[in-house]
């Protein structure tokens, strides 16, 4: 018996290149890079080596179906991805009609939801709701100074205090456990949508977002599900940069020499490290082929292959020879059934950090040598972390539709003669690889294919 | 709670009424002044959380956990929130 094919038939998004799909894909073929000053008010709590990130445009939560009320009992990124699953459901023409208004239950006509999964990739789970409930809890004895008035000397930490104080919320929230938990973007989705088939999250930070499109198009392919929304989502959004701050001391982000905007520089030889994306998400509907034809469904691109492997090496610094990076992409080569030589586009996880362009520009060249294109789309969004190997594989799927691959930004002098995109190009493209490495040491690649009969 | 926006009773009760029936997902049903909240509106312990940061949020104050613990028909929400616009007292 042939193996079951896996269709992406929607695609949702937003980073801090856009709110929509099509914003981000268009804004990542116009180069326009998102960049911004970090906020002036966490400098108060720290002297930041990095003061560039990628801030998020301003979303519509309300737009999306995300009333005020239920705002207050939802992570950042829980709310990111219920806007990315939206758009994805639009996309693929699955109508949603309410079934219970006082959860927010959907249900997907057409779609049996006991044959329907949730794979969804995250990095810090919510921590940003970690992050403000410990700030309510450890500020609640203290309180009382709210009300003090000004000091007639002020000072900087009376200052601090003050700003603290005046952004605590009226009570420690009580929805703060599952807001917090990793799962809660895929048990959110899979609640909303009434997708009772296999529930998961992938928990391998920056590679979260690819893994879950890996583990999506197994679950597709075991006939365990007939669809599965998968993809990923983070926000890192902290009030005060705590999360920032942790990227900062470890001496990961770009650092700001004159000019800010090209602070971000993958692939370069004067990378300083990458770009914090203050958050994003992305949400593929992966569908068994067959049950996307007979729908009549719109094919974006079909998911062939996957490999994962694991450096066990080092927490935080890439394994220097790139084998395990080599061989997740391999690996991902095999399950495809394709030669290195049939690969037209790489798109890479390009962090932009000294140590990992340099080892994954070595892995890519021996593998593929220099005939691929090969651009990286955290150049343009800056690095959304669980979320990025989603919105790059939605880039890739985007690429293989439109037979169009955007530039990496900012690349003047590459670390190594590959066939780097400098701007957005068109191409001739039949195979397209997507990888992600992330700290820990987890490895993961997928390979898409041209949506043909 | 102090709300200077809308202080009539009438005005408070119209508004607690749209409060509950937005936590509880019943759009335009009837939300009797009698009606008790977990058995005739079928809210449940997770509502009940709701509720009290719904009440919160529409009259900017702070319900007391014990007062809220106590608050078990529209009528009780009604009259609290009446009691502390009345006392223009926060918790």
């Amino acid at each position: 018996m042939s193996r079951r094919r896996v269709a992406v038939t929607g695609i949702g998004m937003v980073s801090p290149t856009g709110t929509t799909a099509p914003a981000c894909w268009d804004a990542c073929l116009a180069g326009q890079a998102a960049v911004a000053p970090i906020p002036d008010q966490w400098r108060r709590w720290s002297g930041f080596q990095s003061t560039v990130w990628a801030p998020l445009p301003t979303v519509d939560f309300a737009a999306a179906g995300i009333a005020p009320l239920e705002a207050m009992r939802l992570d950042g990124a829980v709310m990111l991805a219920i806007v990315a699953a939206r758009e994805a459901l639009a996309d693929a023409e699955l109508e949603a009609s309410l079934v219970d208004a006082k959860r927010g239950i959907w249900q997907l006509k057409g779609v049996d939801g006991e044959r329907a999964g949730v794979c969804m990739g995250s990095g810090g789970g919510g921590i940003t709701t970690l992050i403000e409930s410990q700030n309510s809890h450890l500020l609640t004895p203290i309180q009382p100074l709210a009300s003090r008035g000004t000091p007639e000397t002020p000072d900087p930490a009376s200052d601090a205090l003050d700003t603290l104080l005046a952004s605590l919320p009226k009570r420690f929230n009580p929805f703060a456990v599952s807001m917090i938990m990793p799962n809660a973007v895929s048990a959110t989705l899979g609640i909303r949508y009434s997708l009772r088939g296999p529930n998961t999250t992938c928990a391998l930070a920056c590679a979260a977002g690819t893994a879950a499109v890996g583990q999506a198009l197994r679950s597709i392919r075991a006939g365990d599900t007939d669809m599965v929304l998968c993809g990923g989502a983070e926000f890192v959004g902290d009030p005060f940069g705590s999360v920032f701050r942790a990227f900062d001391t470890a001496k990961t982000l770009a650092s700001v020499v004159d000019r800010p905007e090209t602070a971000n520089r993958p692939f370069d030889r004067s990378r300083t490290g990458f770009l914090l994306a203050e958050g994003g998400a992305a949400v593929l509907v992966c569908e068994d082929w067959e049950h996307a034809r007979q729908r009549g469904a719109r094919i974006y691109a079909e998911i062939v292959g996957y490999g994962e492997s694991f450096d066990a090496y080092s927490m935080m610094i890439m394994e220097p020879t790139g084998r395990q990076l080599s061989r997740a992409i391999g690996l991902s080569l095999a399950d495809a059934g394709i030669a290195e030589g049939d690969v037209d586009y790489v798109n890479a996880h390009g962090t932009g950090t000294i140590v990992n362009d340099d080892v994954e520009s070595a892995v890519i060249e021996g593998l593929f040598g220099s005939r691929p294109l090969v651009s990286a789309t955290k150049s343009l969004t800056g690095h959304c972390m669980g979320a990025s190997g989603a919105i790059e594989a939605a880039i890739t799927a985007l690429s293989l539709r439109d037979q169009r691959v955007h530039g990496c930004v900012n690349l003047e002098d590459p670390v190594r003669p590959l066939n780097f995109a400098r701007q957005s190009t068109d191409a001739q493209l039949a195979w397209a690889v997507s990888q992600s490495s992330a700290f820990g040491g987890h490895n993961a690649a997928i390979v898409m294919r041209r949506a043909g009969p | 709670m102090s709300d200077p926006a809308s202080p009539s009773p009438a005005g408070v009760a119209a508004r607690v009424e749209a409060v509950i029936r937005d936590v509880l997902g019943l759009e335009s049903a009837a939300v009797p002044a009698t009606g008790r909240l977990r058995e005739d509106l079928g809210a449940d312990s997770v509502d009940a959380v709701m509720l009290v940061m719904a009440l919160e949020r529409e009259f900017h104050g702070k319900i007391a956990d014990e007062h809220a613990a106590k608050l078990s028909t529209v009528e009780e929400v009604v009259d609290y929130v009446n009691l502390r616009i009345g006392e223009q007292a926060l918790s």
